[in-house]
């Protein structure tokens, strides 16, 4: 091991990270509270889904019916709390993720079955758009390869290869390390800079103070 | 271990790319759920990696022309290769004004289905025969839309059913570039989006 691997502080990095948590709520509590019928109770519950579940389901499913999703997950979970199914009330996250993972298959073998029948055309899951791209998405996508290109650009051939076989090739960092005589801080540091100056073009492009995208840097 | 402790990083970026180990997904899922930071971070980093993914895709063909063509470079430089590119360029030039501009068929006819994959194609035409298949086989006319990839609209009208699907006339000449059709039914709601390229 070389001197620089040994003060590498990689393996004590997570720990660090970790320490900066969140207050999360006291979920037994909550269950309680909801258990109850604490008015208070539900919305602080109907606050996670409406923001960490409506997250979650715009990621898996897209934006079709986002809110009667979140509601019927929601109801699930209030109705599942009310009848005393819930027996490990400090690990309702878990339960509501199981419930939001099962929402989602049923979403996608929905829409899958419709797909096969072609029945009820006005109320399946084709009723907005299905296709795997649109004006809209070919435009954000087409400024964010712009901005990439433009932050590319901006980096030396060897960091370019870096960020190319990680994000492109997707070989592991370990390998990356290992085959250009990488230090694990160097690599993260590259990685680290490269989504800065990304996020920070990004957020001038957004704020429309606007940035020449197509002129190098 | 409880939700209230933020994902790493790496953690992040490895779930991100579809990455993570499955033993590791419920502790980082159920923290995503209540917390803000982590998911901003979470889209921030898979806008990048999406970006990069993109960024070189449409550099890696340039580059690896440019490069065979560099190595070529000074092959052609020799005089009775410059003659012939001469000559070349002779016949692309006349050929040019003589056109004027891309060469449009008479008509195409294409047919388009909701899926996701391989957008179909067909060539530049000065009008197109489209036909929506899984579109509504009864009921109409349906508004049609027709937009090119920036957004703009470039055709607009009304579509029959038919045992087929939908059927239309697209009464312009399109160039070559993507193009998006969008189903409305006569209530104005948006039933498909469809997509087709003309190379």
């Amino acid at each position: 091991m070389t001197g620089e691997q040994a003060l590498e502080p990689a393996q004590e990095l997570p720990d660090a990270e970790r320490s900066d948590g969140i207050q999360a709520p006291d979920w037994a509590a909550l269950v309680n509270g909801v258990r109850e019928g604490d008015s208070a109770a539900m919305a602080e519950l109907y606050g996670i889904f409406a923001k960490g579940i409506r997250y979650f389901l715009l990621r898996n499913l897209g934006p079709d019916d986002l809110d009667d999703k979140v509601h019927d997950c929601f109801i699930i979970v209030t109705q599942a709390i009310q009848n005393g199914d819930l027996r490990e009330p400090e690990r309702l996250m878990g339960y509501v993720r199981t419930v939001v993972k099962r929402q989602i298959a049923a979403s996608i073998d929905i829409a899958v079955q419709g797909r096969r029948t072609r029945a009820n055309f006005e109320d399946s899951m084709f009723s907005v758009s299905d296709w795997r791209d649109n004006p809209e998405r070919s435009v954000i996508a087409r400024q964010r390869a712009e901005i990439a290109r433009k932050v590319l650009n901006g980096v030396s051939r060897r960091d370019r290869e870096i960020l190319n076989r990680f994000y492109v090739l997707e070989h592991s960092q370990e390998r990356i390390c290992a085959d250009m005589g990488l230090s694990y801080n160097q690599f993260r540091l590259l990685k680290s800079r490269a989504k800065a100056r990304f996020g920070e073009l990004g957020k001038r492009v957004a704020a429309g103070v606007g940035i020449n995208l197509k002129k190098d840097i | 271990m409880g939700n209230d402790f933020h994902g790493t990083e790496d953690q992040l970026e490895l779930y991100a790319r579809g990455r993570l180990p499955e033993s590791d997904l419920p502790v980082l899922e159920e923290h995503l759920m209540i917390c803000t930071t982590c998911r901003e971070k979470l889209d921030e980093i898979g806008d990048f990696a999406l970006g990069m993914r993109e960024a070189s895709a449409t550099q890696a063909a340039p580059r690896t022309g440019w490069l065979a063509w560099g190595g070529l470079a000074s092959f052609f430089r020799r005089p009775a290769f410059s003659m012939a590119l001469a000559f070349v360029a002779l016949l692309v030039v006349v050929g040019v004004f003589s056109n004027g501009r891309t060469k449009f068929a008479p008509s195409a006819s294409l047919q388009l289905t909701a899926m996701r994959g391989e957008m179909p194609s067909t060539i530049p035409a000065r009008e197109f025969d489209l036909t929506l298949a899984d579109g509504p086989r009864e009921g109409g006319p349906f508004r049609i839309e027709v937009l090119n990839a920036t957004g703009a609209s470039v055709w607009g009208g009304l579509a029959e059913s038919g045992p087929a699907g939908v059927r239309f006339k697209l009464t312009q000449r399109l160039a070559q570039g993507d193009y998006f059709v969008r189903l409305y039914s006569a209530a104005g709601k948006m039933l498909h989006e469809y997509g087709f390229r003309i190379r």
